[in-house]
């Protein structure tokens, strides 16, 4: 694999949102010690988010003529993207997270990649996972588990919420399980496939139709309207406040791992990705309620498999690319800044001619964390992520 | 029908089978047999055949269960029958490998899907037309429960699966989109809710 474009990462993590700098992180130096352990949430999102379209760098020259249909209106203009300090700009559907980013919460990184080269989800979110440049055994946050305190008897220290424990939570340490009852919600993107696949069967194909229909999963791309979902969030909102539920208890697990799918958008991007964007946005408005005071020595990493390609295919979609975005919230976390080394949207930065260029390594914001917010040893975040040498954690992620 | 029993249990069992030895009986229990495993409306030749089985043996059951599995529209492709709730939930456990400790859950799973077992409707059971099973709620509690499946199987190859499951019935357009899916666990969910893998 290829990273030698790959500079001295964490040395070059610019600050890109002029504007966001004048972030006061000492009005929240009262609560950085927060007492009580750290909590550590990851999010997977399965499927390749354009990082492109979720954070958008509205002020690149080269941005507009780029993305063409996938460009929203600027900042302050109807239906517009909400500024994260003059360059760039959160899709409105993200406004819970744009609000972390205004009380200093959210920190937004651009230009991510894992040091893997593949164009496959399934070896990328593996890879992503092992938190290696090969497939392991066992995952990242689990290798990270064995260096903290051991949990109370009885208890893990992890916890996997949803009906499989995802690579990421695999190995040795011990980490539980669990999964809201109610919650059997696909994602919509995924039934419109199985609707594809199904539409040539006389009898499945108009069934699953009427049942869509009936059960009002926002569908846009088969041109109907968005229905208002029975519960704001669906599926992920509910896994989401489970899972700031269990954090939030005395003795609850100190790291926690789930998931949202969806992302996956060869066509009709610009429809498809809002029920995702949404679910995504209010869940982890639901996770920062669910977690009360807890939150305030939280850090939540929101971390795909990869970005997808700069421009936008003949289908009004993204196929699978590169360099995308990251986000880093929670209480502990020193935010309301894009960090990233942006490389601009010019055909010649782009990487081979086609993805967003990835100027920081995605194991740079996990080693950060792994530092800085479990506090875990060099040797500890060594073993977590074995072979990264020349990946130094990120630093400033937390505030201190 | 111009015959007499006796009254009690010796003529009830006499009665019984006399009414099995009817070629009436070995008809419709052709044609039941025929829709069950072959199809809805099943092709006259494969009724014909089983019929001639019973009553030529007066009602082997046997017998026409060997002739049954020997008949070329039981298993020639495109397979038209949809799999029953109870089917469709062996044979997504079986294409998993779920551990035996699933089976606790099952009873609750079967009523979601909408064939609780062990009870069967009165005096009719269950239905055995496709439009029965087919409703829109119905497949999608299947399509909802075998993403929750699909999660189990996490880090199962879907084309792997398919080839072992379903070996040449699979359709290129689900390899292909289970190949195009988001995660592991979507591409199996595409595979476990294709046309093909509902049929049987």
């Amino acid at each position: 694999m290829n990273k030698a474009h790959l500079p001295a990462l964490g040395r070059r993590a610019l600050l890109l949102g002029l504007g966001a700098s004048l972030a006061l992180p000492g009005v929240r130096l009262a609560f950085a010690q927060a007492p009580g352990p750290a909590r550590l949430v990851v999010v997977l999102l399965r499927g390749g988010l354009d990082g492109l379209y979720a954070v958008q760098p509205y002020a690149d020259p080269d941005f507009t003529e780029l993305r063409g249909p996938l460009a929203l209106p600027e900042p302050g203009r109807e239906d517009g993207l909400l500024d994260l300090g003059g360059r760039f700009g959160l899709h409105p559907r993200l406004s819970g997270i744009h609000a972390m980013f205004r009380e200093n919460e959210a920190l937004i990184l651009h230009a991510v990649a894992g040091p893997w080269r593949t164009r496959s989800h399934f070896d990328a979110q593996d890879l992503l996972e092992s938190g290696a440049e090969q497939r392991l055994a066992s995952g990242w946050l689990n290798r990270a588990l064995a260096a903290l305190p051991p949990p109370p008897a009885g208890r893990a220290a992890g916890l996997a919420i949803g009906t499989t424990t995802p690579l990421l939570l695999r190995g040795r340490a011990r980490v539980d399980n669990f999964m809201p009852r109610g919650v059997a919600e696909l994602p919509p993107d995924l039934m419109a496939r199985i609707l594809d696949l199904n539409a040539r069967d006389r009898a499945l194909g108009p069934s699953l139709r009427d049942g869509v229909r009936a059960r009002g999963y926002v569908l846009e791309t088969l041109g109907e309207a968005a229905r208002q979902r029975p519960a704001p969030g669906g599926q992920f909102a509910v896994l989401a406040k489970a899972a700031g539920q269990l954090m939030a208890a005395p003795q609850g697990p100190s790291v926690a791992a789930f998931e949202l799918g969806g992302w996956d958008t060869h066509a009709q991007q610009a429809a498809r990705l809002n029920a995702p964007l949404a679910q995504m946005d209010e869940g982890l408005v639901a996770l920062k309620q669910a977690l009360g005071d807890v939150w305030r020595r939280t850090a939540v990493l929101v971390v795909t498999e990869f970005g997808r390609t700069a421009r936008v295919n003949g289908t009004l979609g993204t196929d699978h690319g590169t360099g995308g975005a990251a986000f880093i919230l929670g209480g502990a976390v020193q935010g309301g800044r894009m960090l990233g080394d942006w490389p601009g949207l010019a055909p010649a930065k782009l990487f081979q001619n086609r993805d967003l260029w990835p100027t920081t390594d995605i194991r740079s914001l996990a080693k950060g964390l792994l530092r800085d917010h479990l506090r875990l040893p060099r040797a500890a975040v060594d073993a977590a992520f074995p072979n990264s040498g020349e990946t130094a954690p990120l630093g400033g992620i937390i505030r201190v | 029908m111009g015959q007499e029993f006796m009254e009690g249990e010796q003529g009830g069992l006499a009665a019984l089978a006399w009414l099995a030895d009817q070629e009436a009986t070995h008809r419709h229990l052709a044609r039941k047999l025929a829709i069950h495993f072959v199809a809805d409306s099943p092709p006259p030749a494969a009724v014909d055949a089983l019929f001639a089985v019973l009553r030529d043996t007066r009602g082997d059951l046997g017998a026409v269960a060997r002739r049954l599995v020997a008949l070329d529209a039981a298993w020639k492709p495109p397979l038209s029958k949809l799999r029953a709730p109870v089917d469709y939930m062996m044979a997504v456990l079986r294409a998993l490998e779920a551990p035996a400790q699933i089976t606790a859950g099952l009873i609750n799973t079967s009523q979601f899907l909408g064939q609780p077992i062990w009870n069967a409707r009165a005096p009719n059971g269950w239905p055995d037309q496709m439009a029965d099973w087919a409703a829109p709620e119905a497949i999608l509690r299947r399509v909802e429960w075998a993403f929750g499946q699909a999660g189990r199987g996490a880090g199962r190859d879907a084309a792997t699966l398919a080839e072992a499951v379903m070996g040449p019935l699979i359709q290129p357009e689900t390899l292909r989109a289970a190949s195009r899916a988001g995660s592991a666990r979507e591409a199996l969910t595409l595979v476990l809710t294709s046309p093909e893998f509902q049929r049987r």
